[in-house]
C-alpha cells in the first residue's frame, strides 16, 4: 500500500479510537483532576494534577462499599448458579437421551423472545409476593437460568467427541464426575466464555436492581452510582470518581478475559 | 457374526444381543437427566413463563396499588391505550429510536471494523479499543456522557462555543435530545458490533482481495460487491439483535433524559416503567403495554427473518 494511503489510513484510526475512548478518558481525568472537577474548557480532555478528593469524597456521599459488596455478592451468586444450571441442563439436553432433546431446548430458547423489559412488571410483583423486596436475593433469583449460556454450552457438547462418551460409559463413570471430570476441563473455553458474559451482566444489571431494591444499603453499585450522580450535581467529581471506581472490576475482567469474551459474542452470532 | 458365535475358543467382542444377553438398555431418558434440568426449567417456568401468562392477564384487569386484579375490564386497558394520541407519539419516538440506532451501530461499526481489517502494521493497536464500550456497563456510560453534555460546562457544548456556536442543548432540546440518546446507544454497543464484524471480516480469504485487485476493482467497488455482500449473515444478525436490542433499551435513555425534555424521548419501555411505577402504579396499563412491546419483537424478529434471509449468502 502506498505510504500516503498508509499514513491517511493510520490518521484516521487513531481519530475514531481517541474519539472512542473520549468519554471514559474525560470521566477518568475528572475524577482526579485537583477541583474544580470539570473547568469548563477545552483542558477537560487532558489529565491536569491529581488529587484523590473526589474518589474520598465518592465513598463520603454514597454506601458505595456496601453497593460494592452487595454487587460482589450479586455477581457470585448470579454467575455461579447461572453457569451451574445450565452446565447441567445443557448436559442433560445432549446426553441424557431424551427422544426430543431439541423440544427441550426450544423451551429454554424461547424464553430468548420474551424480553425482561415487557415481564418486569409481573416478575416485580412476584418478588414483593414472595417477600422478596429489597433483598439481595431479589436482585439475581430471575437469573439464574439463562438460555443463551445453556444454548452455547450445548453447541460445544455436541462436537464432544462420542469415544470419549462411550469410554467412560464402559468405565462406570456416573454423570457428575464425567460432567467434571471430562466435559467441563475439555470445553473449558466455552465454559469461561458463558460465565465471563454472565459476569459482567450481573455486575451491570441496572432495570431490575432499580426495580425490586429500595434502600441505599440495598441498592448495587450500577443504581447506586446514578443517585450519587444524581445528588452529586454540585459536587461533579464525586459523580465521576464513582463512575470509574464501580467500573473497575469490568475493567479488568473484560481485560483479562477478551479472548473468551469475544469467543461468546461470536460464537453466538455463527451457530 | 455368525461364524464368530460359533468359535467358542474365542470371546464374542460384542455382548449378545436378545433375550439370552443382559437386559437390554433401558429406553427413555436417564434420571439424572431429568433432574438436571429442574433448577433451570423451575427458574424460567416461574420468571420468564408465568409473568408472561400473568401479564396478559393483568393486561385486562384493573389493579390496586398492590398489583391485585380488581376486576375484569377485557379489552378496556387497550382501548384507552390505542385511543391515547400520547401512545402513538411513544410508538413513534420508539421506531425512530430503534432506525437511528440501528442504522449508526451498523454504519459507524463497518466504518471502524472495515479498516482494522486491512491488517496494516500499526493498526492491531486500535483493535483493543473497540473494546472499551464494552469494559464500563450502559449506565456508567450513560453518566459518563450526560457529564459530556452538560449544557455549558460540559465538554461537547465546550467544543462547540470554542468553534463559535452556541450550546446545543444536547439533552434539554427537544429537537435533539432523541439524537443524543441515539448517539450514546451506539457508543455503548461498539464494542460488540466491531467484535462481530471483525471476526467476520478476517474470515474473507485474502485471494477473493487479491483477485478483486486484479481485476481493477478499487476500495469502494470492493466494498460494495465483495466485502458486503460476503458478510451479510453477520449484517443481518445485527439488524436483527440491535433492533431488538434498541426496542428494550431503558437504561441509556433512563439515565441520560429519564424520557424527556417534555417526552421528546420517552419510548416504550420508558413509558412501561412510568405506568407501572412511576407513581400510579397502573398495572393494568401497563402490562397492556408490555404486551405490545412484546408483540413488536415478536413481529420484528419474524420479517427480519422472512425478509433478509432470503438475501443473505449463507456459505
Amino acid at each position: 500500500m502506498k505510504s500516503a494511503t498508509r499514513i491517511a489510513l493510520l490518521t484516521y484510526l487513531a481519530t475514531v479510537a481517541l474519539v472512542i475512548v473520549l468519554p471514559i478518558a474525560y470521566v477518568a481525568f475528572g475524577a482526579v483532576r485537583p477541583s474544580p472537577a470539570v473547568t469548563g474548557t477545552l483542558l477537560d480532555i487532558i489529565p491536569t494534577g491529581f488529587t484523590w478528593d473526589h474518589v474520598v469524597s465518592a465513598f463520603n456521599r454514597a454506601p458505595l462499599f456496601q453497593q460494592i459488596l452487595n454487587s460482589t455478592l450479586v455477581l457470585i451468586a448470579q454467575t455461579g448458579l447461572q453457569v451451574l444450571t445450565s452446565l447441567l441442563a445443557a448436559y442433560a439436553i445432549v446426553f441424557g437421551r431424551f427422544k426430543r432433546p431439541t423440544l427441550i431446548l426450544g423451551l429454554y430458547l424461547v424464553t430468548m423472545m420474551i424480553p425482561n423489559e415487557a415481564t418486569v412488571v409481573a416478575n416485580y410483583l412476584t418478588i414483593r409476593s414472595l417477600g422478596l423486596f429489597d433483598t439481595l436475593l431479589a436482585v439475581f433469583l430471575p437469573f439464574i437460568a439463562s438460555a443463551y449460556s445453556i444454548f452455547l454450552l450445548r453447541q460445544s457438547f455436541l462436537s464432544f467427541p462420542t469415544e470419549i462418551v462411550e469410554a467412560s460409559r464402559l468405565d462406570g463413570v456416573g454423570p457428575i464426575r464425567f460432567l467434571t471430570r471430562f466435559l467441563i476441563p475439555l470445553t473449558k473455553p466455552t465454559v469461561m466464555a458463558v460465565s465471563l458474559v454472565s459476569a459482567i451482566a450481573a455486575w451491570n444489571g441496572y432495570l431490575w436492581p432499580l426495580l425490586v431494591t429500595e434502600s441505599p444499603e440495598a441498592r448495587t453499585v450500577q443504581v447506586g452510582v446514578k443517585a450519587l450522580f444524581d445528588e452529586a450535581d454540585t459536587d461533579i467529581g464525586a459523580g465521576l470518581a464513582g463512575l470509574i471506581i464501580v467500573s473497575i472490576p469490568t475493567i479488568i475482567l473484560v481485560l483479562v478475559g477478551q479472548k473468551f469474551l469475544a469467543r461468546g459474542i461470536t460464537e453466538g452470532a455463527v451457530k | 457374526m455368525v461364524a464368530l458365535q460359533s468359535n467358542p475358543s474365542r470371546p464374542a467382542l460384542m455382548p449378545p444381543q436378545g433375550r439370552n444377553g443382559p437386559p437390554r438398555r433401558r429406553k427413555g431418558p436417564h434420571l439424572w437427566a431429568v433432574l438436571f434440568l429442574i433448577p433451570s426449567l423451575g427458574a424460567i417456568a416461574l420468571f420468564d413463563y408465568w409473568p408472561l401468562l400473568r401479564t396478559l392477564f393483568l393486561s385486562m384487569q384493573t389493579t390496586n396499588l398492590f398489583g391485585q386484579p380488581k376486576g375484569f375490564v377485557g379489552g378496556e386497558n387497550y382501548a384507552d391505550m390505542l385511543s391515547d394520541p400520547d401512545f402513538w407519539r411513544t410508538l413513534g419516538t420508539t421506531v425512530a429510536f430503534m432506525a437511528g440506532s440501528v442504522t449508526g451501530k451498523l454504519l459507524l461499526g463497518l466504518a471502524i471494523a472495515v479498516p482494522l481489517s486491512s491488517r496494516l502494521r500499526g493498526t492491531a493497536i486500535f483493535r483493543a479499543t473497540a473494546l472499551v464500550p464494552m469494559a464500563v456497563s450502559v449506565a456508567v456510560a450513560g453518566l459518563a456522557f450526560r457529564a459530556l453534555m452538560t449544557p455549558s460546562s460540559g465538554l461537547f457544548d465546550v467544543i462547540a462555543n470554542t468553534f463559535g456556536g452556541e450550546n446545543v442543548g444536547w439533552l434539554t432540546s427537544t429537537s435533539i435530545s432523541l439524537i443524543s440518546v441515539i448517539m450514546v446507544d451506539v457508543w455503548t454497543a461498539l464494542g460488540f458490533t466491531v467484535l462481530l464484524l471483525l471476526a467476520a471480516l478476517d474470515s474473507i480469504e485474502t485471494q477473493i482481495y487479491e483477485a478483486a485487485a486484479i481485476d481493477g476493482a478499487r476500495f469502494w467497488r470492493q466494498l460494495t460487491s465483495v466485502t458486503l455482500p460476503l458478510i451479510t449473515p453477520t449484517l443481518f444478525f445485527i439488524v436483527v439483535t440491535q433492533s431488538i436490542q434498541s426496542l428494550r433499551e431503558f437504561t441509556v435513555i433512563s439515565v441520560l433524559t429519564g424520557g424527556g425534555p417534555a417526552d421528546s424521548t420517552k419510548t416504550l419501555v420508558l413509558d412501561i416503567y412510568d405506568a407501572a411505577f412511576g407513581g400510579t402504579a397502573d398495572y393494568g396499563a401497563a402490562s397492556a403495554l408490555s404486551i405490545v412491546l412484546l408483540i413488536l419483537i415478536l413481529a420484528l424478529t419474524a420479517i427480519q427473518f422472512g425478509v433478509l434471509e432470503r438475501r443473505v449468502n449463507y456459505k
